[in-house]
């Protein structure tokens, strides 16, 4: 073994080792800082102190106040679990579903209901939370309007948005355009040789799908379903906007609730101790999947036979689906942008009779702030998006095609960052970069490296993908002659655009609506959307963030369409 | 066409003048002594930087009216809710950018305690008459404005009169589902009566809040207007000074009814001890806690000193108002974040 | 041009260690083909991925056109990409992000030695036309048929002049038409250009029909080496025996003293007279050897012939027809015997017949089962 780790070395010398030890130096100094804050701090008393001042005891008393506590078992981790399983639930099965209409059959106007689709990701939940009030606010809202007057209900309701059932379905579909975009890019490349022998069996559709689609699928299901549990878990948008009042006791608003204290300093000792765990499930989990996936991983599927997807024909459900997908889109989309809009045009505590006015959106469209959160938004977002896709896919190639020791590592390090809450990494990002003399703090710089954190979505993507690449494709390079980097510039990056592109661009349109690592690491130079309009809305703009959201819908549509436009083509899609 | 000009427009108008003619009576050029030699010594230093919550207060109004009574001097204003943690953190890191500091004593008090404030020197606070009753902390702290809690309601469906008068009277069955408040603020409508009725009563009310006056806990209190607004809820737990910029500076159809005890938070300015314009911060704070300062401050973003005895609008109001308002100072700010404490876990339903 | 001393392949951790390959020698003259011949996990194909340079061993010696390319005692390993190899692989890996033009012409843009885009486009199309694809070389790649990605394979491994082809399974996927007219088309090509060619395959007709030298593998060693001839005709073990065409075998004890190349042996209650293998193996009475017959060497009929050695009475039990040939399983006096014979014969289950075996098909293998490692 030792000898074996000698000529690693040695090949380390060569591009191919310069290039993959820089993509895992990179990801161990992104991750490992935000990991070993997390890990020190839970021991930290930081009762009304800064885990890092001097002075400041080790302690488990985080722990015992965090596991010793009867509310956590009474309360907050059966709500907890409830809130993840239904909205995980939803956010699979619309994600999965959706997927695969778009994908695999011939439903009608599928590249618009693509973009449409992964539209809403880009929208603060902030600015979603008035589309909310507006639609199923219990007395006023349009929906119960519509509803009362259909179904003849008298008083408030019958929908109501903050309630648990409300916070669910909210969570739920949030995450919908990433499982959706996800799967997508799982079902382009599989082989459609298997569904066909299912076809040629006469099985219908639906039969399909669930006893051969979904098996061979079960590596990138999984991967998914992990990502998706993590996020559900983690995230505090929409259990803040959504969940508290609806009295919802979960991990994330407890989260929350420490780092707003009553008084005096945020307790980062008992946020930590809270997340701690959340680490350790993660590595559980992927040692799950590492051992789920390793049988499906000789499912590998581009060997260059074959290699054309053919779609599902719905015969009498072509339409009845489209419509199903239009209902979905018309609730998370059209609605809330709709609202966006009224609500920019005209103020709520408006007189009847007022004219609608542009005011709000020339107000905010031109403002400076805008256009320096805009351009500070795209530079973090398109820079931390380029150098994560360079890091899956770095380290999804010594993962899937070399058998490295350390390879199990590498891949949990780029998984974890999701298991850390926003709120530590930030602080962290933010402590390492004050300390250190490189001059990136406060400026868009470090934006740039603690959104690149966020790697663990588009590392399931690429190993996914690189598992269904036949590494023959590459040894067939290296037999013709080429070296490392050729084969990777000439084969391997080719067959990997499709997925490499759409966790850049699925990366990109996140960066949009990033909030937490923003604000923890806010200057006025380095503001970016997401806080911008957070800010616009704490200070009662709400006409302007509304505005600015209904903006961004608008840019998130036209980036798809233009993706799918320009991009589609290239990748060889029908 | 009206031809008959409201007697309270007409009031405010001649009150507006007056105050205007008497703030142009302390321009700088009337300056003298300490204080002018402070002007001069920032004017060297050329800038400063402010920090403070994510306001317009902070970011515009602070910025623009320092401006107008002391050409010369830039302001960087930084609002960002996180500060007291940020400006901690730099410093233990050894950097020091920060000069003056606006925030509630409580936040204020994290930065004092461990040195990081800067006294002021008697003869400086003399010149620009900031009495004893005005500084605390051992001459560290400047009281500058008070956010006084309220019920803020919509004009167009509701009148003053009709409006509870104490917090109790919010359990009555009328506002039953009907009052909506941002989890930052509901909490502190029981938990000012931890310091006068103890936390058992204290408890039972915020328990009755929640399950019989059902109150909507909201992220933020412009959500919860916005509900109030479309007609969702009919009270909103508010600030007086928000409510007024809402009404003046946005022209929505909103007012604040006196309600007490009310609790009111005291906004604090501070100069950084290792400020790296100490000139220019101490000439800020000095002057954001004058009376020159207060008035021109309250005129511009309607934040106030809210004490009896205040030369602001806003102590006249809750005085004639009657307003029982309970300040917040160095001694009863724990002991009350305590009662908020258990209060809020009452509200959001973490405690039965 | 290619010489294998000693290889040796393991792959797996000290204690789960998996010996792939256990020290495997042979030597491929220039313009040879040769074949690896053996079942899945008899250690051919990672033989032939050491030879292409995927794979490194852990022992022995490869020599390529004059030049070691692998040797792990003196830490030689030369990479893929220098070894003057083509390779045609079992999935045929086209890429198929490419056309077929692009695919061939791969290796010659990809060379240290660029050549001018005139002449790769010359010797593109030119390879193709060996391959007979020159008319589809504009199609996109996905929209081949395996035979069509197959003739790609095969120009694209051939266009950069290699010195050594090396084929995995290259006919296992295809169906049996297309597999007898490549196989032909094949070994005309490989022979015509006089390239050295190595075959990994498991079917044994394959391997006897394309190449000049066979090497039987099995549990990662050579079991026999030989001509395709020698291999069928000659085994030197059952195990070579029994993959490459059918046997039948009987375990027996020498009876006699050798004379005029026979011997004979008694197996249960007959006595066979057999052939020694030339040059012949002393093998004393008593001793205990198996004997191997072809089913396709035994003559089957109604009556006894006339020449009386090996002829035993036997019963029909089973009769499986192929076509051109008639599979017979019979039972002896002393035990099953299969045969095959003429369509023409006619016989059915029950019918009583009489075998001879005659001595020359009748052989005589080591006593011992195991190949000898």
């Amino acid at each position: 073994m030792f000898g074996a780790a000698l000529r690693e070395l040695r090949n380390a010398a060569s591009l191919q080792g310069l290039v993959l030890l820089g993509a895992g130096a990179l990801v161990v100094w992104l991750v490992s800082v935000p990991l070993l804050f997390l890990l020190a701090t839970a021991f930290r008393d930081t009762t009304d102190a800064l885990p890092f001042e001097p002075g400041v005891a080790w302690t488990l008393g985080n722990f015992a106040r965090v596991y010793l506590n009867p509310v956590l078992y009474r309360q907050v981790l059966p709500d907890t679990l409830a809130y993840t399983v239904g909205a995980v639930a939803i956010t699979m099965a619309l994600g999965i579903f959706f997927a695969w209409l778009v994908e695999r059959t011939n439903v009608p106007l599928r590249n618009l209901l693509f973009i449409a689709i992964v539209s809403p990701v880009i929208v603060p939940t902030v600015v979603v939370a008035i589309a909310w009030i507006y639609l199923l606010g219990p007395s006023k809202g349009w929906v119960n309007l519509l509803l009362r007057w259909l179904l003849g209900l008298e008083g408030p309701g019958p929908l109501d948005v903050f309630s648990v059932y409300g916070a669910i379905i909210v969570q739920g579909l949030a995450l919908v355009p990433l499982s959706f975009l996800f799967m997508s890019a799982a079902f382009r490349s599989m082989d459609p040789a298997l569904e066909d022998a299912s076809a040629l069996c006469r099985a219908r559709p639906l039969t399909t799908f669930f006893r051969v689609t979904l098996p061979i699928l079960l590596p990138a299901t999984l991967a998914l379903l992990i990502v998706v549990t993590t996020l559900t878990l983690e995230g505090f948008e929409i259990p803040m906007v959504v969940g508290v009042p609806a009295r919802l006791q979960i991990l994330s608003t407890w989260i929350f609730f420490a780092i707003n204290p009553p008084a005096g300093l945020p307790n980062y000792g008992q946020v930590a101790a809270i997340a701690v765990p959340f680490v350790l499930l993660g590595a559980l989990l992927l040692l799950l999947y590492n051992r789920a996936t390793r049988v499906a991983e000789r499912y590998a599927v581009v060997t260059g036979r074959g290699y054309r997807p053919r779609r599902v024909d719905l015969g009498r459900w072509r339409y009845p689906a489209l419509a199903v997908v239009l209902a979905y889109l018309l609730l998370v989309l059209v609605l809330p942008a709709a609202v966006m809009l009224v609500s920019a045009l005209l103020p709520a505590g408006a007189a009847p009779g007022t004219a609608a006015s542009i005011q709000a959106f020339t107000n905010v469209l031109s403002s400076p702030t805008t256009l320096l959160a805009l351009g500070n938004t795209v530079l973090a977002g398109a820079l931390s998006a380029t150098i994560v896709v360079f890091i899956a896919c770095s380290v999804a190639w010594v993962v899937v095609r070399t058998r490295l020791p350390a390879r199990y590592l590498l891949d949990f390090l780029t998984f974890a960052p999701l298991t850390i809450p926003a709120v530590i990494t930030g602080v962290a990002v933010g402590l390492l970069y004050l300390v250190m003399p490189i001059g990136i703090y406060g400026t868009v710089w470090i934006l740039v490296l603690a959104y690149a954190t966020r790697m663990a979505v588009a590392t399931r993507i690429m190993r996914a993908s690189l598992i269904q690449l036949h590494r023959e494709l590459e040894e067939a390079s290296q037999v013709s002659g080429a070296r490392w980097q050729t084969t990777v510039w000439r084969i391997l990056l080719p067959l990997l655009a499709p997925a490499a592109i759409l966790s850049w661009l699925l990366l990109f349109i996140v960066s949009f609506r990033e909030f937490t690592l923003g604000m923890l690491l806010y200057r006025p130079d380095n503001i970016v959307l997401g806080v911008h309009i957070w800010r616009l809305y704490e200070r009662g703009s709400i006409q302007e963030a509304s505005a600015l959201g209904f903006a961004m819908i608008l840019i998130v549509l036209a980036i798809g369409f233009l993706a799918r436009r320009f991009l589609v083509p290239r990748l060889g899609e029908a | 066409m009206k031809t008959f000009i409201g007697l309270r427009t007409l009031l405010i108008a001649v009150v507006t003048i007056a105050a205007n003619v008497a703030w142009a009576q302390d321009k700088p050029a009337a300056l003298s002594g300490p204080a002018k030699d402070l002007y001069e010594a920032a004017r060297k230093e050329g800038q400063l930087v402010l920090w403070g919550p994510p306001t317009d207060t902070v970011e515009k109004f602070y910025p623009q009216e320092f401006q107008k009574a002391f050409p010369g001097i830039a302001v960087k204003a930084i609002g960002d809710s996180q500060a007291p943690q940020k400006l901690l953190t730099e410093a233990l890191a050894g950097v020091h950018q920060a000069d003056v500091f606006w925030w509630p004593i409580s936040g204020f008090l994290d930065l004092e305690k461990r040195g990081l404030v800067a006294k002021f020197d008697a003869g400086a606070l003399a010149a620009f008459g900031i009495g004893p009753g005005d500084t605390t902390l051992d001459g560290r702290g400047l009281r500058a404005a008070n956010v006084v809690y309220t019920l803020e309601y919509d004009t167009r469906r509701l009148k003053r009169e009709e409006l509870p008068r104490t917090w109790e009277d919010l359990l009555n069955p009328r506002w039953r589902g009907r009052v909506a408040g941002a989890t930052l603020l509901m909490p502190g409508v029981p938990s000012t009566y931890g310091l006068s009725r103890g936390e058992q009563w204290m408890l039972d009310f915020a328990r009755k809040l929640r399950d019989e006056a059902k109150v909507t806990l909201v992220a933020s209190t412009p959500l919860a207007r916005e509900m109030m607004l479309r007609g969702e809820k009919d009270l909103v737990v508010s600030l007086i000074s928000e409510t007024l910029k809402r009404k003046h500076l946005h022209n929505e159809p909103v007012d604040w009814a006196p309600v007490g005890p009310a609790w009111s938070t005291q906004h604090m300015l501070g100069v950084l001890e290792k400020s790296p314009h100490p000139n220019a911060a101490r000439l800020f704070a000095l002057w954001g806690a004058s009376k020159e300062g207060k008035i021109a401050m309250e005129r511009a973003s309607f934040d106030a000193d809210a004490r009896p005895g205040a030369p602001t609008r806003l102590a006249k109001l809750v005085q004639d108002a009657g307003v029982e308002i309970v300040f917040e100072d160095a001694q009863n700010t724990r002991p009350r974040a305590g009662f908020y404490g258990k209060a809020r876990a009452v509200l959001t339903g973490e405690t039965k | 041009m290619l010489i294998v001393r000693e290889l040796r392949k393991t792959y797996g951790a000290e204690a789960g260690a998996v010996a792939a390959v256990r020290g495997v020698s042979f030597v491929i003259e220039q313009g040879q083909s040769f074949t690896l011949l053996g079942p899945s996990g008899c250690g051919k194909t990672t033989t032939l991925r050491c030879i292409a340079g995927l794979e490194r061993p852990q022992g022995g010696e490869i020599h390529l056109d004059g030049r070691l390319v692998d040797s792990a005692a003196r830490g030689v390993h030369v990479p893929p990409y220098e070894r003057p190899i083509g390779m045609v692989f079992q999935s045929y890996a086209i890429w198929p992000h490419m056309s077929v033009f692009e695919n061939v012409a791969y290796p010659l843009r990809v060379a240290r030695r660029r050549l001018a885009r005139g002449e790769i486009e010359a010797r593109v199309m030119e390879t193709l036309k060996l391959v007979k694809m020159d008319a589809l070389a504009g199609r996109p790649a996905p929209q081949l048929s395996g035979g069509q990605q197959q003739r790609v394979a095969l120009a694209r491994a051939l266009v950069s002049k290699p010195k050594l082809l090396l084929l995995d399974e290259p006919l296992s996927n295809l169906d049996a038409k297309l597999r007898e007219e490549m196989r032909l088309e094949l070994s005309a090509l490989v022979r015509s250009l006089g390239t050295a060619t190595l075959y990994v395959t498991h079917d044994q007709s394959e391997a006897l029909a394309m190449s000049q030298r066979v090497a039987v593998m099995d549990r990662g060693a050579i079991v026999q080496e030989g001509s395709p001839e020698e291999i069928y005709a000659q085994p030197l073990h059952p195990f070579v025996a029994g993959f490459v065409g059918t046997a039948n075998f009987f375990d027996g004890t020498i009876d006699s003293e050798p004379a005029d190349g026979m011997v004979v042996v008694q197996v249960g209650a007959a006595r066979l007279t057999c052939s020694l293998p030339a040059p012949a193996q002393r093998h004393a009475p008593g001793s205990s050897v198996t004997l191997m017959v072809r089913p396709e060497d035994i003559e089957i009929g109604p009556q006894a012939p006339a020449d009386g050695a090996n002829v035993f009475a036997a019963t029909v039990e089973e009769v499986t027809y192929l076509g051109a040939a008639l599979d017979c399983r019979t039972r002896t006096a002393w035990g099953p015997l299969a045969v095959r014979t003429q369509p023409a014969r006619k016989l059915i289950p029950g019918a009583q017949v009489f075998v001879k075996i005659p001595p020359e098909a009748c052989h005589i293998l080591k006593a011992s089962a195991e190949p000898p490692f």
